[in-house]
C-alpha cells in the first residue's frame, strides 16, 4: 500500500518520521524530532517514546504495508509421469501467464519452488521463458515449499525491492529430493504414512474419530477433483470403495493417502499499484502465518492430535488479516492424508478441538474445492502454489463448475514434514 | 554423525550430549542447540514408554511399530506383538540395514 497517507498524517501532526519498519500489521516508528511534545497522536495510547509500536491492521487506511496482490495464475495438468524434463514441466503454466506481453515485461523476480535435486532451476526456467529477472532463486521447504515461495515473494514486493514476482512450483515423481532422509528419528519407518497413521490413531483414541469420517473426507475431495481438469484423479470414489481399499498403515488405507505426482503451477504477484492497473479486482494477500518447530519427528508435540506449527501459523495469519475463522468462505488445506484434513479443521479454528471428525459432514463452508491433495495429487514443490492459485481463482469468480458462490475470503493451509513446518495464508478481494 | 553411525553399525545406540550444559541432542549434532558448545556421543537410557502404536503393511507383512519416548529422546521403532500405548519398553537392538535404513527394536520391560 502507498506509504503517503501515513507519512502525511504524521507530518500534518508535526511528527517527523526518520525510520519505520513494518512487521506484520504493526509499524515501528522511530521519532527523530518530536516537535510538539504536548501533542498526542491519536494512534498512541500513551506519551510516545523514542520507538513506538503502532498496531494498525493491514486494511486500515493508515496501513504502511505495501499491498501485494495476485494478478495471474495457472496450473498445468497433474499426472503420474511425464517425458518432459522438470524445467519443461515448470514452464507449462508460466506460458499461460506470460502470453500477456505486458505482464511479461514487468517481472523482476522469479522464485522456483521445488524439492528436486536438479540445480539452478530458477535461472534455467528464466532463460527458457525469455526472462531476465533481477532476482532469481529457488525455495525448498519440502511440502510447503510453494507457500514459502509466495511468502518470500510477498516480502520482496512489500519491502519495495520488487514490483512483480513470478512464483513457479514444480516437481516430478520419483525425485529423490522429495524424501527427508536427514530425519533418522523415523528409523525404518521413513514414509510419511507412518507418522500420519500414528496421528490418526491418537485422534481416534482421544476423540473417537472414525475411519468412516476419514473416508468421507476422501469421497468429498475426490468428488471435488472430478470438476477440476488439472487434477490427477478425475473420477469420484464411493464410500465403500474407500473403506475397502487396501490397508497401508491402519487406520489409513490407500484411498486415505494422496499420491505423489508430476505437476506444476505458477502465480504472478504484483504490488498493489501495479495490480490495480492490470486487473479490475485483484486478489490480495491479507494474512500470513508461518511457523517451523524443527525438522525431525522427535520435535512434534507429545499430543499427536494436533499440529502446533499449524495452530500458531493460523493464529498469526488471522491476526495479520484482522479476521477470525468465521469470516473464511473457502479453504484449500493440506490433506496429504484424510486425518490431516480433520486435524486441520481444529487447528484452523473452523471447529472445536476434538470435533473435526463430526465437522466433515457438518461443515458449511467449502473445503478443498479443487480436490485437495487427495484428489489432485501432490507434486511436492507445486502443491502450495496450486493451492493459492485455486483460492485466487475462487475469489476471482472464475472457477467454473467448482465455483464457490459469493466467496470473499479464502484460506490456504500447507504443511511440511510431519507438521514440523506450517504456512497459513489468507486472501481476500477487498483491500 | 559419522561416529553415531560407527556405533550404530555395532548395534550401540548413542546420543550426542552437550559437554557444557548436558543437553541431549537428538538427532545427533556436533554442537548443542541450546548453548552451541561441542557435544560428544554418550550412552543414554534406552528404556522408554510407547506414545503411539500401529501396524505397517508397507512391506507386505504386518509389522507393529510405534513412537517411543526415552526420557525426551523420541524415535520410531519396531515393537513386540503384544505392545500397547503406555507400555514401558527397552531398546533391544539397533543398527543399519542393507538398504541403508536405520532400525530400532523394542521389547517390553519391567516397570
Amino acid at each position: 500500500m502507498d506509504l503517503m497517507p501515513l507519512r502525511d498524517m504524521f507530518l500534518k501532526e508535526c511528527w517527523t518520521l526518520s525510520l519505520y519498519r513494518v512487521i506484520r500489521n504493526s509499524v515501528y516508528i522511530h521519532l527523530k524530532d518530536f516537535v510538539r511534545p504536548e501533542f498526542r497522536c491519536p494512534l498512541f495510547k500513551s506519551t510516545p517514546s523514542r520507538i513506538q509500536k503502532v498496531h494498525l491492521g493491514i486494511c486500515s487506511q493508515h496501513s504502511a504495508v505495501r499491498g501485494v496482490a495476485i494478478t495471474a495464475y495457472a496450473t498445468a495438468k497433474f499426472r503420474r509421469k511425464s517425458e518432459l524434463s522438470l524445467f519443461e514441466v515448470a514452464c507449462e503454466p508460466c506460458r499461460d501467464i506470460l502470453a500477456n506481453e505486458a505482464l511479461r515485461k514487468q517481472i523482476d523476480a522469479v522464485l522456483f519452488s521445488s524439492c528436486s535435486v536438479e540445480q539452478y532451476g530458477s535461472s534455467i526456467i528464466s532463460e527458457m521463458l525469455g526472462l531476465n529477472p533481477r532476482i532469481s532463486h529457488r525455495i525448498d521447504n519440502m511440502c510447503n515449499s510453494g507457500t514459502n515461495a509466495i511468502v518470500s515473494a510477498f516480502s520482496y514486493i512489500s519491502s519495495g525491492l520488487c514490483d512483480s514476482v513470478l512464483v513457479v512450483g514444480a516437481d516430478k515423481v520419483g525425485n529423490p529430493g522429495q524424501q527427508l532422509t536427514w530425519d533418522i528419528t523415523r528409523g525404518e519407518y521413513g514414509l510419511p504414512v507412518h507418522w500420519a497413521a500414528m496421528f490418526a490413531k491418537a485422534h481416534m483414541r482421544k476423540y473417537g474419530t472414525t475411519e468412516e469420517q476419514m473416508a468421507t473426507v476422501s469421497v468429498k475431495n475426490h468428488l471435488n477433483a472430478s470438476n477440476n481438469p488439472s487434477a490427477l484423479y478425475t473420477q469420484p470414489v464411493t464410500f465403500e470403495k474407500v473403506l475397502k481399499s487396501d490397508k497401508v498403515v491402519p487406520p489409513l488405507k490407500i484411498l486415505d493417502c494422496s499420491s505423489l505426482c508430476t505437476g506444476s503451477s505458477a502465480i504472478l504477484l504484483s504490488s498493489g499499484e501495479k495490480a490495480k492497473r492490470i486487473i479490475e479486482n485483484p486478489v490480495w494477500i491479507k494474512g500470513i502465518g508461518q511457523q517451523t518447530n524443527g525438522a525431525s519427528l522427535s520435535m512434534v508435540s507429545d499430543d499427536l492430535t494436533s499440529i502446533d506449527a499449524a495452530k500458531k501459523a493460523a493464529s498469526d495469519a488471522y491476526e495479520m488479516a484482522s479476521i477470525d475463522s468465521e469470516s473464511v468462505d473457502v479453504v484449500e488445506l493440506h490433506d496429504a492424508f484424510t486425518i490431516l484434513e480433520i486435524i486441520a479443521y481444529e487447528d484452523l479454528q473452523l471447529t472445536r478441538r476434538g470435533e473435526g471428525g463430526k465437522f466433515v459432514t457438518q461443515c458449511e463452508i467449502s473445503i478443498n474445492p479443487r480436490g485437495g491433495l487427495l484428489g489432485c495429487g501432490h507434486p511436492v514443490g507445486a502443491t502450495g502454489v496450486a493451492q493459492v492459485a485455486e483460492i485466487a481463482m475462487q475469489l476471482s469468480g472464475k472457477a467454473d463448475a467448482r465455483q464457490v458462490k459469493g466467496c470473499k475470503i479464502g484460506l490456504i493451509h500447507n504443511l511440511a514434514a510431519a507438521g514440523t513446518s506450517a504456512t497459513v495464508l489468507i486472501l481476500g478481494v477487498d483491500h | 554423525m559419522r561416529r553415531f553411525y560407527y556405533f550404530l553399525r555395532r548395534h550401540e545406540f548413542r546420543v550426542t550430549v552437550c559437554k557444557k550444559c548436558r543437553q541431549k541432542i537428538w538427532p545427533p549434532s556436533q554442537n548443542c542447540f541450546v548453548c552451541f558448545s561441542p557435544t560428544k556421543l554418550e550412552k543414554v537410557v534406552t528404556t522408554g514408554f510407547i506414545k503411539e502404536i500401529t501396524t505397517s503393511y508397507t512391506k507386505g507383512t504386518a509389522k507393529l511399530y510405534g513412537i517411543v519416548d526415552m526420557q525426551g529422546i523420541k524415535l520410531v521403532g519396531s515393537l513386540a506383538p503384544d505392545a500397547y500405548v503406555g507400555l514401558k519398553v527397552q531398546m533391544t537392538d539397533c543398527g543399519i540395514r542393507e538398504n541403508g535404513s536405520l532400525f530400532f527394536n523394542f521389547d517390553p520391560c519391567a516397570e
